[in-house]
């Protein structure tokens, strides 16, 4: 058993009077794949907001192994290898599919402040990005505006823009979200592969698919875990049954 | 993707075409037209330019480049007629007081965006007019006058029209291959993917602010650039550099030309600047007219005359 790489304490956030998450504890371990389950509105986007320094906690601490990461900003602990991907779609839409994931691998440079060097600088870049691609089975769209991707291959690139910075831990909100089952089955063998050597955290409302891929899963309701385990676990926890039920019979 | 088309100086096909139509007209012209209106022109391009980077290219709508512009041509004028300093030095240093007044506004104004971010850069523009106004140095209504034109490298005098028009012509055509090289670069990159979604390049661990910062103080640079050019062509820094009529002239040559076009800037310099040069005579009549211009121009080609011209040419090609 490996290490925890993140461990989050107390982590509450209010928007003014409403408690959105409440006290979390997290112990996320290196290597694994954890699932973070729950019904709409829970705070699991939140949670990623948070971790990422999209928003400031309002109180509690995130630890990146040793080092409190709570109160950074966001591009920090972007550079510190935490880096997530949105439950919708967030890409460069007036940039070609290959542009979009080179402009991720551009952020490696020790520089880019510099105006004055021609972006032809940036194409010893495009070899990469574009083995990324292939491996996102994005190969062919190279060339096409991302704006004009099909829905899921935006998924796809968002992923793939996400890998390039070559990330300690990915979190990814909701991947298989909108998709068909095909694309399902294909994001999911996908973040298989690229689990290897790193830490997973997802947000993910298809069961089967958290089942058959996640070592453990937290469970968040009302801003609250009310249940962390293996799915076998979770599944069979009263609570959790309780507030899926109430959640889809409301 | 444009990079892989052909390059002339970092241009792509058609802009070199643009470019060197430019270049010819700006070689023909000085017979036709009158020389010092099209040095004035020249310096409002690489004016409107400067402004072009942060509007255009950053997204950052500033009501405040009237400072640089301003301190660009005091510190300048101050430099080459108070201080005897040669042409070069007083350039630099119009240059680099714009720049640093820039770092200063930026480092303050960043924090907000869209119409706070404007009403920050105009409250400060404001206040340096008012500054310029109390300060001795900048001769207050009489502004700092007869700077002398001195000469390039002590070689060539630039007392003559001619010559400085010539020295001009180049300097234009420079900052124009300097202007499409900064938004074509690795720093032009991370501002137009910045522009179009920060949250995304934020996540991607770039430090947003620090960017726009960045272009924030090389587009005030290169109004202090413009400004000094002019303090030196004309022999005269005044208030009216400083006020709040230059910020408004350089944001409408900006929207009549097209932002966030390489060629906008000089189109809507030579409308804009026309329009005052030809309506002159007509003396309080100029502002209705060029009120209706620009209303018929913005409402006509709502990206500008360069935008529209990009639109037709994609669409035919
Ligand atoms: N910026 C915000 N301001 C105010 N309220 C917010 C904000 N962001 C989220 N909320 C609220 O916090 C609660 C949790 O939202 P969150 O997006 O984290 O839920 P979620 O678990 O991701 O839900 P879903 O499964 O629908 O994506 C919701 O009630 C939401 O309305
Ligand atoms: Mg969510």
């Amino acid at each position: 058993m490996q290490g925890t790489i993140i461990s989050v304490r107390r982590m509450t956030k209010s928007f003014g009077a409403f408690v959105a998450v409440n006290g979390v504890d997290l112990d996320i371990v290196e290597g694994e794949i954890h699932a973070m389950i729950g019904p709409n509105g829970a705070g699991k986007t939140t949670c990623f907001n948070l971790l990422t320094g999209s928003l400031p906690v309002t109180s509690g601490e995130i630890r990146l192994r040793d080092t409190v990461i709570s109160g950074l900003t966001m591009d920090e602990i972007a550079r510190r290898g935490l880096v997530r991907s949105y439950q919708i779609s967030s890409i460069f839409p007036d940039f070609t599919v290959l542009h979009n994931v080179r402009f991720a691998l551009q952020q490696k440079r020790p520089t880019n402040f510099d105006f004055w060097r021609s972006e032809l600088s940036l194409r010893s870049l495009d070899d990469r990005a574009m083995a990324l691609l292939e491996e996102l089975n994005l190969g062919e769209w190279s060339a096409t505006r991302a704006g004009d991707l099909p829905y899921g291959h935006k998924r796809a690139l968002e992923i793939a823009t996400t890998l390039a910075l070559d990330p300690q831990v990915l979190l990814l909100d909701e991947p298989t979200s909108g998709m068909g089952r095909e694309d399902i089955g294909r994001v999911t063998e996908l973040i298989r592969k690229v689990a290897t050597g790193r830490t997973v955290l997802m947000v993910e409302h298809n069961l089967p698919v958290v089942e058959g891929l996640c070592d453990r899963v937290t469970v968040l309701a009302r801003g609250q875990v009310i249940a962390s385990g293996t799915y076998d676990e979770v599944s069979k926890n009263q609570k959790v049954i309780e507030a899926y039920l109430g959640a889809e019979h409301a | 993707m444009q990079e892989d088309e052909v390059q002339f100086l970092g241009f792509t096909k058609p802009r070199a075409v643009a470019f060197a139509l430019l270049a010819a007209f700006i070689v023909v012209s000085p017979f036709v037209l009158y020389p010092v209106f099209l040095m004035k022109v020249y310096c409002f391009i690489i004016f409107a330019c400067a402004y072009n980077l942060l509007l255009g290219y950053t997204g950052l709508m500033s009501f405040g480049h009237s400072a640089f512009f301003g301190a660009g041509a005091y510190l300048c004028g101050y430099t080459a007629a108070r201080l005897g300093l040669p042409f070069e030095i007083s350039v630099l240093a119009g240059t680099l007081s714009a720049a640093l007044l820039g770092l200063v506004f930026g480092w303050i104004a960043i924090r907000r965006s869209g119409l706070y971010f404007a009403m920050i850069t105009l409250a400060l523009a404001q206040m340096t007019y008012f500054i310029a106004l109390q300060v001795p140095f900048t001769g207050g209504e009489d502004g700092i006058q007869q700077v002398p034109r001195g000469s390039l490298l002590g070689l060539v005098d630039l007392s003559s029209d001619t010559t400085i028009y010539w020295v001009m012509a180049v300097i234009l055509l420079g900052v124009l291959v300097f202007h499409n090289r900064i938004v074509h670069s690795p720093f032009g990159q991370v501002l137009r993917a910045t522009r179009k979604n920060p949250e995304r390049a934020r996540s991607l661990g770039y430090n947003v602010d620090r960017f726009k910062l960045m272009s924030f103080v090389l587009s005030a640079a290169l109004a202090g650039f413009a400004a000094s050019l002019k303090t030196i062509i004309f022999g005269l820094a005044t208030l009216t550099d400083i006020s709040m009529v230059t910020s408004i002239e350089v944001v409408l040559s900006n929207l009549v030309g097209g932002i966030g076009t390489i060629f906008g800037p000089v189109v809507g310099s030579f409308v804009i600047l026309s329009l005052e040069y030809y309506l002159a005579p007509y003396g309080p009549w100029v502002l209705l007219i060029q009120g209706l211009v620009f209303t018929l121009f913005v409402l006509l080609f709502r990206q500008g005359i360069v935008g529209k011209l990009q639109e037709k040419l994609r669409t035919l090609l």
